[in-house]
């Protein structure tokens, strides 16, 4: 398991990592939310296909990026996300919810 | 670090006694990864106390516990302490704390194992209760729910840190037939979409068998029969037929080991 990490590999593009859990959780919180707030793109795409292993912390993490997104008047596209979280997202009634890219 | 992967927990030649009185020796259990494993027996017959050598609340007098490949009684409390952060039990009462209400509840273990900011405590609440269909009962307090939904309640309370093997004690005890098909088709949907492990603790035959890949039946100090529902349905063993057929008497006896009767009411004391 490599650790967590999110960081922004181009414009608009922030890129999840590594092993995503309640540890990690409030520091990739955080560190989204900075990113969200100094990107310059109206768009926001949080690229999740380094994510080695999620827990319900990721999809918390997706709903919060959302909420910073929708109050800096951006969007956020969910892209490439794991098929572990996928399924958690279902059983948690959120695929709906979150704009995952078809 | 154990060497099977394939199992959650297994159990190797453990033995566990209360007082002078054996209620294991020598037993051997392999719960498989990602599935439903039921572990069936009659009352007495120290279904529960297993649980609670998996959980590490007992400790063998021989034998290993192997818990997501770690052997439980060598552990310092502290290693115990987060391996349970990894383990859900469904107690048999349900459990909630009765002067806290439902999102408190289903809240409790993410205040105490985390540093989680409010706002993803509350996510991950509404996305557990939402799982369990009581998204809706989030302001209630336990004695404003009936069995079931008390049941639901504690079920995603149980799932909260997303736990890899969720424990369930006797799960359909005291639930109508709709309460009890709903928690049934949530421990199939928790395993089969989450690839969480679960243990099955039960005496209700049919509920458990219609949910299990694997059964395991203990009786009488030993693993009296393990195997599909079907393979256990059908066996050859007189003691695993009499419990899945469900006779009063048999080579499990229904009296308990006692002095003869006759002279404990007329003998001489």
């Amino acid at each position: 398991m490599s650790q967590a990490s999110i960081e922004s590999l181009s414009p608009g593009v922030l890129c999840l990592c590594g092993d995503i859990d309640f540890t990690s959780g409030p520091s990739l919180r955080e560190q989204g939310g900075k990113l969200i707030a100094a990107s310059q793109s109206t768009q926001v795409v949080v690229n999740c296909a380094k994510i080695e292993r999620s827990s319900s912390v990721g999809l918390s993490l997706l709903l919060a990026f959302m909420r910073d997104a929708q109050a800096a008047g951006k969007s956020i596209l969910v892209r490439d996300m794991p098929k572990e979280l996928h399924e958690l997202a279902r059983v948690s009634g959120l695929l709906d919810i979150l704009p995952i890219e078809a | 670090m154990n060497a099977d992967e394939k199992y959650a927990v297994e159990l190797k030649g453990l033995s566990f006694k209360r007082g002078t009185r054996d209620i294991f020796k020598d037993i051997d259990i392999r719960i498989p990864c990602g599935k439903v494993t039921g572990i069936m027996g009659p009352s007495g017959s120290g279904k529960t106390t297993l649980l609670r050598l998996i959980g590490a609340e007992l400790r063998p007098d021989a034998g290993e516990v192997w818990v997501n490949g770690v052997n439980l009684p060598t552990l310092s409390r502290t290693e115990l302490f987060d391996m349970r952060k990894k383990m859900g039990v469904l107690f048999q009462s349900g459990a909630l704390f009765t002067d806290l209400d439902v999102f408190e509840n289903v809240a409790f273990p993410l205040r105490v194992h985390t540093k989680l900011p409010e706002a993803m405590i509350r996510d991950i609440v509404l996305m557990k209760l939402q799982a369990v269909g009581l998204r809706g009962a989030v302001q209630l307090m336990p004695d404003e729910l009936s069995g079931g939904m008390k049941r639901r309640v504690a079920l995603a309370r149980a799932i909260a840190l997303d736990p890899r093997i969720l424990i369930y004690d006797e799960p359909f005890v005291g639930q109508d037939p709709i309460a009890m098909g709903v928690l049934v088709r949530l421990i199939r949907l928790l395993t089969d979409a989450l690839g969480i492990t679960s243990i099955v603790v039960s005496h209700d035959l049919a509920e458990t068998a219609s949910i299990a890949d694997y059964l395991y039946v203990v009786g009488d100090t030993q693993v009296l029969g393990q195997g599909t529902p079907e393979e256990l349905m059908n066996s050859d063993n007189p003691r695993v037929r009499q419990f899945m057929q469900g006779t009063p008497d048999g080579p499990v006896p229904f009296h308990f080991p006692a002095d003869d009767y006759r002279s404990e009411l007329l003998g001489g004391r």
